[in-house]
């Protein structure tokens, strides 16, 4: 998939990093307990519930934690925080956001979810399987929609039909507070 | 020089001429009043095709045999070929832990605080690519042949993490920088800057940002391709401290303070046998 946006409920997110396990779990399991959100790509505690039931789910996420809480927060992050779909860019979309000097100053996901510098071997390769994004606010977005707008006959991955999408991401950020855009850099884990 | 019409001369006097000519040309190379032509020269020049993945094989093992990587393939070469001729050129690489800010590089940052940057994964985008052309036109006199979508269009099937630094002034795209990040380095690929304003210095602007950058990632080297002592293009490279000079014949890296790299610099690039002999 190229560059996307998709909703990031980015208050969960602060919220969630301050849980301890329990917490985090007494969360968890009401979301997995529900249906399974509609996403374009696999999320490991959601299909970890379909494949071997809330109570096995629940001990698999408390051993990880005790082994490595940034893995299993981020997992939880992945598959509780986004929200609705996701939509990827054309190339004129994601320059109304890149070519932007205002994309100087959104945060990243390293600046959302911190984690340590610790150098990147073996037992922390996973590191290197994490997406990229950054925290669009609705202005951005708007960028984005305008470039769809003014763009739109050279665009081969969008259509006509995704701006209205994109706008609608770009509402919802508007008035949902806590609630932000994230743009999903497509990149392959090394 | 004595004007000839070759139009006049019939076949064989116009070899006989060209003769003299690449003979006298031997002889200027020979003499040191002329720097020799690339294609007379036994230097290396060499481009392979990589093939990382599953082989245990890092760029960061590339970079640091003199190689620059691209998407499937590598290059290298100590030919630097200039208006003025041919000089042996030397891959640069700094050690980060040992890389401190000069006064003048302090200043630079300084001088652009006021400006918006960001490092992340690069992509190639409608500003960048005129950004690049005019630099391009200006800097190497020529447009460029082969824009960044080409350059870069699949970044993500790179060994490294192609990444970039964008400055910008308001809206303005003022600079921008591409390079490339593996496990234990990173490594410097192109840097384009709005001519107009040169005087904020943001060739090296975007260079000590990626140092600072890679640095904060725990990275050992930055490595910065070639640098050639006739080059007046490369000259900047020396600014920057920590720095060292891959030297072929020995296959290590050697501190550019070191007593050793000045013999090194002045190396000629051998000629050719066929013009080497050529009495």
């Amino acid at each position: 998939m190229p560059d996307s946006l998709q909703i990031i409920n980015t208050a969960l997110v602060r919220k969630m990093l301050l849980m301890d396990r329990d917490e985090l779990w007494s969360l968890a399991e009401e979301r997995l307990s529900g249906p399974k959100p509609e996403k374009p790509y696999e999320t490991v505690y959601f299909n970890a519930v379909g494949n071997l039931g809330i109570e096995k789910v629940r001990d698999i996420f408390f051993h990880l934690h005790d082994e490595d809480r940034e893995d299993a927060v981020y997992r939880l992050i992945e598959d509780l925080c986004f929200e609705g779909e996701r939509v990827p860019l054309d190339h004129y979309a994601r320059c109304g956001y890149l070519d932007s000097g205002a994309s100087c100053y959104t945060i990243t996901s390293d600046e959302l979810i911190p984690f340590d510098n610790a150098p990147v071997d073996e037992n922390n390769w996973w590191r290197f399987d994490m997406e990229r994004f950054d925290i669009l606010g609705g202005r951005d977005v708007e960028r984005i929609v305008q470039s769809m707008e003014k763009n739109l006959a050279s665009m081969t991955i969008n259509t006509a039909d995704d701006i209205p999408k994109v706008r609608s991401i770009m509402q919802r950020c508007y008035t949902d507070e806590g609630y932000n855009v994230a743009y999903i850099y497509d990149i392959l884990p090394w | 020089m004595e004007k000839v019409n070759l139009s006049e001369m019939d076949e064989a006097a116009v070899e006989k001429w060209l003769a003299e000519q690449v003979a006298e040309e031997h002889r200027k190379v020979r003499c040191g009043e002329m720097a020799p032509e690339r294609h007379h020269i036994d230097g290396l020049d060499e481009r392979i095709d990589i093939d990382i993945v599953g082989k245990g094989e890092t760029v960061d093992g590339y970079w640091e045999r003199g190689w620059c990587t691209q998407m499937r393939t590598a290059s290298r070469s100590n030919i630097d070929d200039t208006d003025a001729g041919c000089c042996k050129a030397f891959p640069t690489r700094y050690r980060l832990a040992d890389f401190e800010l000069s006064k003048s590089q302090r200043r630079v940052l300084r001088r652009n605080e006021d400006l918006g940057r960001v490092i992340r994964p690069m992509r190639q985008t409608p500003k960048k690519d005129k950004l690049n052309v005019k630099f391009e036109q200006y800097r190497f006199g020529y447009s460029t042949t082969r824009p960044l979508s080409l350059l870069y269009g699949n970044t993500k099937y790179y060994p490294s993490k192609v990444m970039e630094t964008c400055v910008f002034q308001g809206d303005n795209l003022l600079a921008c920088s591409v390079f490339q990040v593996g496990e234990r380095s990173a490594f410097g690929d192109m840097a384009m800057y709005r001519l107009e304003y040169e005087s904020r210095s943001l060739g090296i602007l975007t260079v000590l940002l990626e140092m600072q950058y890679a640095k904060q990632l725990g990275k050992e080297y930055y490595y910065l391709a070639n640098y050639s002592k006739c080059n007046p293009l490369f000259q900047y490279k020396t600014r920057f401290g920590a720095l060292e000079l891959y030297d072929w014949d020995n296959e290590a890296w050697v501190d550019f303070k070191d007593e050793s790299i000045i013999a090194m610099l002045d190396q000629n690039l051998p000629l050719k046998p066929e013009v080497a002999g050529d009495a």
